[in-house]
């Protein structure tokens, strides 16, 4: 490699390249008040510089924050779910056991599969108000009209027909 | 501590700013935008002053990409004028500044224009012109003479075909 020491000083005078890196001695002059003005304008940069790192880093944090914020409440659904499935798999095993991952689908029938087994055992501990009528007005209307009204409908007038006839 | 500091702005402003400026009004058209882009200059070393190790290589750096900028500024404002208007009548105020100085800046490539301008205009040695950039001395020796190899052969194109 072919480079000379270089101090920047061993030009031939005649090098116009000389005259080019010779520094000007062209002076501008000062202006008065400048000083105070530009030192003034760096300190307000420098406040500005600051309350945006302030501010960047601010908003970095929430977007690291927000996300762990919001993901909190999704962690605990999920393992009250794979606990409803057991006493509730009596009717299939095969679909309930894929069913329990989503937490809203899982939770309502748990709820109805423990209402209609725990209705009768719970309903004076819990609160009757809900549980009672919802798990309670089907079973009693479905079995009043079938085990009464075949009696009713046939028994009724048999004995009436029955009875004035004979 | 802080009045050291602010001592050292103020000595090193009243050292160094009529140069500066000087050097700067070499590269543009009046002495009011050398006026601004010198205490631009100024201003952005004074926002991160206990950052910069070497004000006096800060300082050329900052001004030679502010010329650069105006530079690019004005060439479209020439352009659009010259959409409008006829060509001549735009083309006289680039023609004022230094050719010479301004073909340092122009022509060179950063990585060369850097030590250039902070060994012969901002007179840093070379061992400090290495520590800036985070060159070798050896390779900052090399970019030297390889810039002055460029602008020796520039000079020499623009000297035998003249403008």
């Amino acid at each position: 490699m072919i480079t000379r020491p270089d101090d920047g000083h061993d030009f031939d005078p005649d090098d116009p390249l000389t005259v080019l890196l010779r520094p000007d001695p062209d002076y501008l002059a000062l202006t008065p008040g400048r000083y105070e003005q530009l030192r003034r304008g760096a300190a307000r940069r420098r406040m500005l510089r600051v309350a945006v790192g302030v501010g960047l880093s601010g908003v970095v944090a929430a977007l690291v924050a927000l996300p762990l914020y919001l993901a909190e409440p999704g962690s605990p659904a999920a393992p009250v779910t794979p606990l409803a499935p057991p006493p509730a798999g009596r009717p299939s095993t095969g679909p309930t056991s894929s069913l329990p991952t989503p937490a809203p689908a899982t939770t309502r029938p748990t709820k109805d599969a423990t209402a209609r087994s725990t209705t009768r055992p719970t309903a004076t501990p819990g609160a009757p108000t809900t549980a009672v009528p919802t798990a309670a007005a089907p079973p009693r209307t479905t079995p009043t009209p079938t085990t009464t009204a075949p009696p009713r409908t046939g028994g009724a007038p048999a004995p009436r027909m029955m009875d004035p006839r004979r | 501590m802080n009045r050291s500091r602010e001592t050292a702005a103020s000595e090193l402003y009243i050292a160094f700013y009529p140069r500066l400026a000087g050097w700067c009004r070499r590269l543009v058209d009046d002495d009011e935008t050398a006026h601004e882009i010198a205490s631009e200059a100024f201003m952005r070393l004074w926002a991160r002053w206990t950052a910069v190790a070497e004000p006096r290589g800060f300082l050329y750096v900052t001004v030679t990409n502010l010329v650069r900028d105006h530079w690019r500024k004005l060439e479209r404002e020439r352009r659009a004028v010259h959409r409008a208007t006829t060509e001549a009548a735009v083309r006289q105020p680039a023609e004022q500044a230094d050719p010479s100085l301004r073909m340092l800046v122009q022509s060179l490539p950063e990585r060369l224009r850097v030590p250039i301008l902070l060994h012969y205009y901002a007179d840093l040695p070379i061992r400090e012109i290495s520590l800036l950039t985070g060159r070798r001395e050896g390779t900052v020796m090399a970019d030297l003479h390889a810039a002055r190899e460029l602008l020796r052969a520039h000079l020499r194109r623009s000297l035998d075909h003249p403008a």
